[in-house]
């Protein structure tokens, strides 16, 4: 009877026990104990921790129990859309020691699960969009005034959509990545980013691939087209090498950016968009309105914020932080081991004056990795590319002393030769005799 | 021959898809759907690591770490081996790895280990959370697998990896 009763309440509030032998066998339970236990074995021949899938590993567990009468607890077990809290307690009868329970906990389990999930939602959330703000901040690599001073405009641009913004700097200075930086830094995770090469497509077909056409615009427009301006709707467009834009889409692009409507080719309708403009060059814009080659009023429209990405060579000691960049980006690429540069590769790389700016230094360093697989990169294993100095040197403003250049040149060719003077004139273009002649006229032994 | 039975935990951060890489391991199926697991779930799968060598895997589905000490400890016991999950898109959750390392082996100092960095589907082959977490692996010194449970990138991999480490310990 008590059995009974017993078993009738623990069915109405869901729940189960079990009583164990010290031979961690089932002894007795509650016809619910079933919906716990393996359907391929027998309850009453298979040990406990054989049984209920949750016990499997925890035999040192139960004899913890038996032997120390304490109470251990599983909390929310989930099984079948219902939540159980597993208590396995000591039983004051010396056949059955041990007692096992279900308790039927699922409305408490509902209720946190309603509390954690928005908490978790957000947290997730939250961490997903420092990470993406972190990540894109740390491709912005360096530590020099120059970059600083970078980095600090970004951060204050990323927040504006609005306004276009103009990227200008040397060739390889990394305004497709500045490009990319602006955008990851603020936009959303789906918001699209567009980028086209202005001089990689002729007229025609430019104007098409920007606004868009509809179906019959022109000869081969067998249906309507969208072109990349629709396509960084909600995200940012990247106008690379925009000094190449013809002047008519010049015109076509000033009356987008003041307007933010535009038509596609052959179309009646007028679209809106929100985008963030962002366009670079290489070239001096300015001098390119001046030769008539760039619409002056685009000009102004885009150098609302100018940014000036240095070169490499202004950038001090960040050479040797983007060279290891590369040196674990290529290492993860080329699954290699190099460890660094040596003292030596650090100071070939900080005599060069990178015309090539960081495109030109992931190259070198990725051609140094191509033949090495371990240890450090010496020097030896850069290899860099000839410079003509002649074409970069410019008389300072402030003037210079002829001598002392001269003196600092013949000392720096012999010891990039490392003494030997036939390699030192070879750098100098000069024959041996000659460089002996002035070597004795500076006093260089 | 009943098949011997090893439990295994899969542990990290919450939302990094631990129920997800054990829902494509067991079921083959995906849920882009995030609902988070309270408490645990354990799933069976029957494996071979070993000709002749059935194993009937308990795996634990471990609700996520989201503050140090809210995981019962009771989980971890009795377990053969753990998964440490962490998502590669989620910087925070890799460098979380360590803790929840240090919280199960509190418990559990024998038991193999093998890392999972998933949602790779999601992350570039160059994005920083892929280097952090090899960094890390390595700097563990634990076998390692960039995993989406989405479409199923190194899954089975991975939880053969650790399956064989339940049978032939180190």
């Amino acid at each position: 009877m008590t059995d009974l009763l017993c078993n009738s309440l623990l069915a109405q509030i869901q729940s189960a026990y079990a009583l164990v032998t010290p031979a961690l066998m089932i002894e007795k339970h509650s016809p619910l104990f079933n919906n716990f236990c393996l359907e391929a074995e027998d309850p009453r021949t298979t040990p406990v921790c054989d049984l209920v899938p949750e016990f499997v590993g925890l035999e040192n567990t139960f004899r913890e129990v038996l032997k120390k009468g304490k109470t251990f607890d599983l909390p929310l077990i989930n099984k079948a859309g219902n939540s159980y809290h597993c208590l396995v307690s000591p039983y004051d009868n010396p056949e059955t020691p041990i007692l096992v329970t279900f308790y039927n906990r699922t409305e408490f389990a509902n209720l946190k699960q309603e509390i954690l999930q928005r908490e978790n939602e957000i947290r997730i959330l939250k961490a997903r969009l420092t990470a993406q703000s972190r990540n894109a901040a740390s491709n912005l690599i360096g530590k020099s005034p120059a970059l600083q001073k970078i980095k600090l405009m970004v951060e204050r641009l990323s927040g504006i959509k609005a306004t276009a913004i103009l990227l200008q700097g040397e060739t390889g200075t990394g305004k497709s990545t500045v490009a990319r930086v602006l955008h990851y830094a603020s936009a959303a995770e789906k918001d699209p980013f567009i980028e086209i090469n202005c001089a990689a497509l002729p007229e025609t077909l430019l104007e098409s691939e920007l606004f868009g056409a509809v179906k019959g615009a022109y000869t081969n427009a067998l249906q309507d087209r969208t072109g990349l301006i629709e396509a960084a709707d909600g995200g940012s467009l990247f106008l690379d090498e925009i000094s190449e834009l013809p002047l008519a889409l010049q015109a076509k692009l000033l009356s987008f950016l003041e307007t933010r409507r535009f038509r596609p080719l052959g179309s009646n309708r007028e679209k809106s968009v929100d985008i963030r403009l962002i366009a670079a060059t290489n070239k001096d814009l300015e001098k390119e309105v001046e030769k008539g080659a760039f619409r002056e009023d685009l000009f102004f429209r885009l150098n609302i914020v100018p940014l000036h990405l240095p070169a490499l060579r202004e950038m001090d000691e960040d050479v040797i932080l983007l060279a290891e960049h590369f040196i674990r980006h290529f290492n993860l690429q080329f699954n290699k081991r190099i460890k660094g540069l040596s003292p030596a590769a650090k100071k070939k790389l900080l005599k060069h004056s990178w015309p090539g700016n960081v495109r030109e230094l992931s190259n070198c360093m990725e051609q140094a990795m191509i033949f090495k697989d371990h240890g450090w990169l010496e020097a030896e294993d850069i290899a860099l590319r000839r410079t003509e100095p002649e074409a970069n040197i410019s008389l300072p403003a402030t003037g210079l002393n002829l001598e002392t250049l001269e003196r600092n040149l013949l000392l720096e060719a012999l010891e990039r030769a490392g003494g030997n003077k036939t390699q030192a004139a070879r750098l100098l273009g000069l024959t041996r005799d000659t460089l002996r002649y002035r070597l004795e006229k500076h006093g260089i032994a | 021959m009943s098949p011997i039975k090893k439990k295994i935990c899969l542990l990290g951060d919450v939302g990094v898809g631990k129920t997800s890489l054990i829902r494509r391991y067991v079921e083959n199926i995906f849920d882009d759907s995030y609902l988070t697991t309270i408490g645990v779930k354990v799933s069976q799968k029957t494996i071979s690591p070993k000709e002749g060598k059935d194993v009937l895997l308990m795996i634990w589905d471990v609700e996520g770490f989201n503050k140090p000490g809210t995981v019962s400890p009771n989980y971890f016991i009795g377990a053969a081996g753990a998964m440490v999950v962490c998502d590669l898109s989620r910087g925070e959750s890799i460098e979380n790895l360590k803790d929840v390392i240090r919280d199960f082996r509190r418990i559990n100092t024998q038991a193999g280990l093998v890392l999972a960095g998933n949602k790779a589907d999601l992350v570039g082959s160059t994005h920083p959370g892929r280097l952090l977490f090899r960094e890390t692996a390595r700097s563990l010194e634990l076998p390692f697998f960039e995993t989406s449970a989405l479409n199923g990138q190194n899954v089975a991999a991975c939880f053969e990896t650790l399956s064989r480490k339940l049978i032939e310990p180190s």
